[in-house]
This record gives structure tokens, sequence and C-alpha cells, in this order.
């Protein structure tokens, strides 16, 4: 598999294509982190989930990947997921059409089909199974007054809006048992399921902060089974990252996820990205 | 809502992280303590529990979703300790006399395996199918079928993984009525290995996520 090595040393190394961006009013602040879990140091398994965001304005593009446990090259399918899909976005945002309220779900559903493809293709040829690469997706685009995520799996988003209301965007998808998440990669076309804020076209909505995270994090973070956000993880994470600075968001993003109290509560790999609206 | 002035006033610990319960993983242990274990092996079981406590507090994972009871039973069956976290499991020492009424305290040990399982539902946790230990010579002094029928009942069902294992002179045949996995022997006093084996196999399966089939290590202990 010294092929399939190579292509995620080069996905891992590439330089995030990214615009010009000046710290401003109605523009985003942004940290990402994702850390292997104990348990996957454990096993020999480096961190297999992915995570990766461009800006551009105040428009946003957030993706969340985690490699299926039961995939051989869970990692590479997850590098692959995030990297296709958020250049799937940024050729629609760039030389099809600026997203919008209006384009957006088209958006997501044509960055979704085109991830599938690809992870078809780079599995047929590396001469693998396609579930080799399978994983998670969760794909958000975001401006002031608009959000849309689309999720394959597990993890979810939640919002906070500019009245402090928690809101999950979206909540883990399972299937009939806690760990048969469905995957993308596996099949070459699937469902995707779009959800929006606000719900109704029209609504008046402000946005203030949004966290997007990997299954790592979810019971932590989440009311399981209904989805709900629990307000002691996100009330202080986001009143925190608000008024810190992008390069500090990191860090406490960083140190947070390396807690030896996170570990004590998950062995998983954890990504989570956090963007306030300044 | 708090207002936080400074980077001093913050830390990671502010943020609270039990949006969902662990998944829970009981484990409760039936010990027979009628007069055949007198002597090395209720001492034997004694130091294996204090084994098997000692392991599962080491792993932080399963310390917070593993949940131990122990039972003991002679001619009554006795709530040693009730389920709880294995920092919390202080067993006392055992000690072995009297007859073995084999059928009445599997009973019980199932009525407050379910009781527990109720109440943590309740609470809105997830679950690992329970395991349940026995540790019996298996010469009844009352009638096992009730037992038996709720037992295979269980395990049909996927809703239990019982673990029968006889000690040095176990009526074998009775023991394998008794479930729907075939018991096995201890060997000779490997009861300090049998619980060694259960804490780490246990600790694997509680890392695990809930409904992934976990492979056992092989139980050098018994025989078949």
């Amino acid at each position: 598999m010294g092929d399939s090595m190579n292509i995620l040393k080069k996905i891992r190394r590439a330089v995030w294509p990214q615009f010009p961006s000046t710290i401003e009013s109605g523009s985003w602040k942004i940290a990402d982190c994702s850390l292997a879990g104990t348990g996957h140091l454990r096993r020999g398994r480096g961190c297999e989930d992915a995570g990766g965001w461009f800006r551009d304005g105040s428009l946003l593009c957030i993706a969340v990947a985690d490699g299926a446990g039961s995939a051989p090259q869970a990692a590479l399918g997850s590098s692959i997921a995030v990297h296709t899909a958020l250049l799937a976005l940024r050729e629609h945002h760039m030389n099809v059409s600026p997203i919008s309220a209006q384009n957006a779900k088209s958006a997501l559903v044509a960055a979704c089909r085109q991830t599938v493809s690809t992870l078809c293709i780079t599995a047929d040829g590396l001469g693998a199974d396609r579930c080799h690469l399978a994983c998670t997706l969760i794909l958000l685009v975001a401006s002031p007054n608009f959000v849309f995520a689309a999720q394959i799996g597990d993890g979810a988003v939640v919002v906070k809006d500019a009245n402090g209301n928690l809101i999950s965007l979206t909540t883990p998808i399972n299937g009939e048992f806690a760990n048969e998440a469905p995957l993308i990669g596996c099949a070459p076309s699937m469902d995707v399921q779009v959800r929006s804020l606000p719900r109704k076209p029209g609504d008046t909505f402000r946005l203030k902060s949004i966290a997007a995270f990997s299954d790592g994090i979810m019971r932590l973070a989440l009311k399981l089974p209904q989805g709900e956000p629990h307000p002691p993880f996100f009330t202080p994470l986001f009143d925190r990252l608000e008024c810190l600075a992008e390069p500090d968001m990191k860090k406490m993003i960083q140190n947070f996820l390396n807690s030896p109290r996170v570990n004590a509560r998950t062995d998983d790999d954890k990504t989570l990205i956090t963007a306030v609206l300044q | 809502m708090k207002k936080i002035n400074s980077t001093a006033q913050f830390s990671e610990a502010e943020i609270g992280l039990e949006g969902t319960p662990d998944p829970r993983c009981l484990f409760p242990i039936l010990v027979d303590t009628s007069g055949s274990m007198t002597g090395k092996p209720i001492a034997e079981v004694n130091a294996g529990l204090q084994l098997l406590k000692t392991n599962l507090i080491a792993d932080s994972l399963a310390a917070s979703r593993v949940e131990l009871a122990l039972l003991s039973f002679s001619d009554s069956v006795t709530v040693d300790v009730d389920f709880c976290s294995p920092d919390n499991f202080n067993p006392p020492t055992l000690a072995a006399s009297g007859g073995t009424n084999l059928g009445a305290a599997v009973i019980k040990c199932l009525d407050i395996l379910n009781a527990r399982t109720a109440e943590l539902r309740t609470a809105g946790a997830s679950f690992y199918r329970p395991w349940f230990l026995l540790l019996t010579d298996a010469k009844s002094g009352d009638d096992i079928a009730e037992a038996a029928r709720l037992v295979k009942e269980a395990e049909s069902k996927r809703r239990l993984s019982f673990f029968p294992v006889g000690v040095l002179g176990a009526d074998m045949e009775e023991l394998s009525k008794l479930s729907l996995r075939p018991p096995r022997q201890l060997e000779g006093m490997n009861f300090i290995e049998m619980f060694d084996w259960f804490s780490v196999n246990l600790a694997s399966v509680a890392v695990s996520t809930p409904g992934e089939q976990v492979p056992l290590t092989d139980p050098t202990w018994a025989t078949a």
C-alpha cells in the first residue's frame, strides 16, 4: 500500500489555497484541531479524522471527516474527503457562482457527490475495496445570516445565534446500532440530507458561533440520543472563544482536546472546528 | 451568563463534558461460598477480586464505564456489593460454609442486574451487553430449572454474556444445564489468572463501540 501512503502524505503536505483574508467585521475567526484518540494510539493507529476549512470575506466553509474504524485506509479516506469536498465548494464559489443562501444546498450536494466519486476512483486506482476508504463527512457553509450543513454519518454541528441560543444544526446519523453510522465512499451514490438555518427561507437569522465536530467528542458535547447541545459544554467554550484572538483560539482548542479530562471520557480520534463571527 | 475577562480566569475545566453518560458495562459476579470453597479456594477468590478492581481502575475509560457487583451464596444469597464503579468496589472478605442454593442465587443476581439496567436506562445511558460471572461447584441444593430458563432466554435475546465457571470437583454436567454458553472448568487454583483474564477482556469490551464484536483472548486458566 505504498501508493496510498504517498497520496496521504501529499494531501497532508498540501498547502490549502487560502483566500486573502483580513480579520474584519462580518468575517470569521477560526480554530481547528484534529487529534489521535488514546485508543487509536494504543492500537498503533494514528489519527484517522480529518478537518479543513476556507473563508472568503463573510463566507466560511468547513469539512470534517472521520475514517471508518472498519476501513483499512481510513486516514487516507478522510483526508481525501475533506480535501475534495472543500475544493469542490471553492470551485463552485470562485468559478460557478458565489455561494449564497439560494445555491448553498445544491453546492453542498454537488460537493458530496464529487467526494463520493473521488473516493471510489481512488480506491479503484489503488486496487482496494471501495469500503477501505470509507468515512463520515460533515460539510458546512455559513455566512452571517445563514448556515447550511450536509452530513453523512455521525458527528454534529452546533451553532449559537446572535441571541445566544444554542442549536444543533445536524445531529449524529446512526444506523440500527450505535456502531453502524452510514459512510461515504462505499457506494457510488447516496442520499445527502442538508439542514439549514433559518429553517424557512426569508426568516431573520443572525449567526454568532459554530462548532463542527467528529464523534470522538459527541458524548461530551451532546445529549444523546436526542442530539441536543449540552449547554455546560458550549456556553463556556463559545464565551471564551468569542473573546480570544485567532492564534489563542487555536491553542485553547488544542489544550482542551488534549486534556486528561477529555481523554478520560473518550479514546477515539477527535476533531473540533470552531468559528466565531466578529 | 458568566462574564470572562482574562485568560487567567479561564481554564478548560469550566467546560462541562457530561453531555451524555458513558455507556455502561455491568459485570455482576456471583460466588459460591458453600463449604466446598473453604480454605485456599475462597482465599484465592478474595485476592482475585482485589486484582480485578486494581486492573479496572488502571484503565481510565474502563474505570468510568464498568460497574461491578458481588453476590455470594451458600444456603442463602447475599448482595455483598451492589453495582458500583471499580474505585468504589470494596468487597468484604468472603468466607465459606453451608450448602449451595444455586438456582435462587442466579435469579437474585439477574434481578439486581435488571433493576440496575432499568435505572440506568431511565437516566439515558446506553449499554454494552452485561457480563455475568458465576463461580461455583454446581452441587446445587435447589432446583435450577427456572434460573436456567431465565439465563438462556437472556442469552438468546443477546441481552447477557453468561460465564459459568466450575471450580475443582464441580458438577460440570449440572452446570452445563444452566446456560447456552458451555461452562469452563477452572484448572486447579487458577483463580488469580481467571480474574486477570476477566479484567483485561472486560476492559477491551468497555472501550469498544457498543454493539461492536470484541474478540476475547484464550482463557488459559480453564479447561473447556
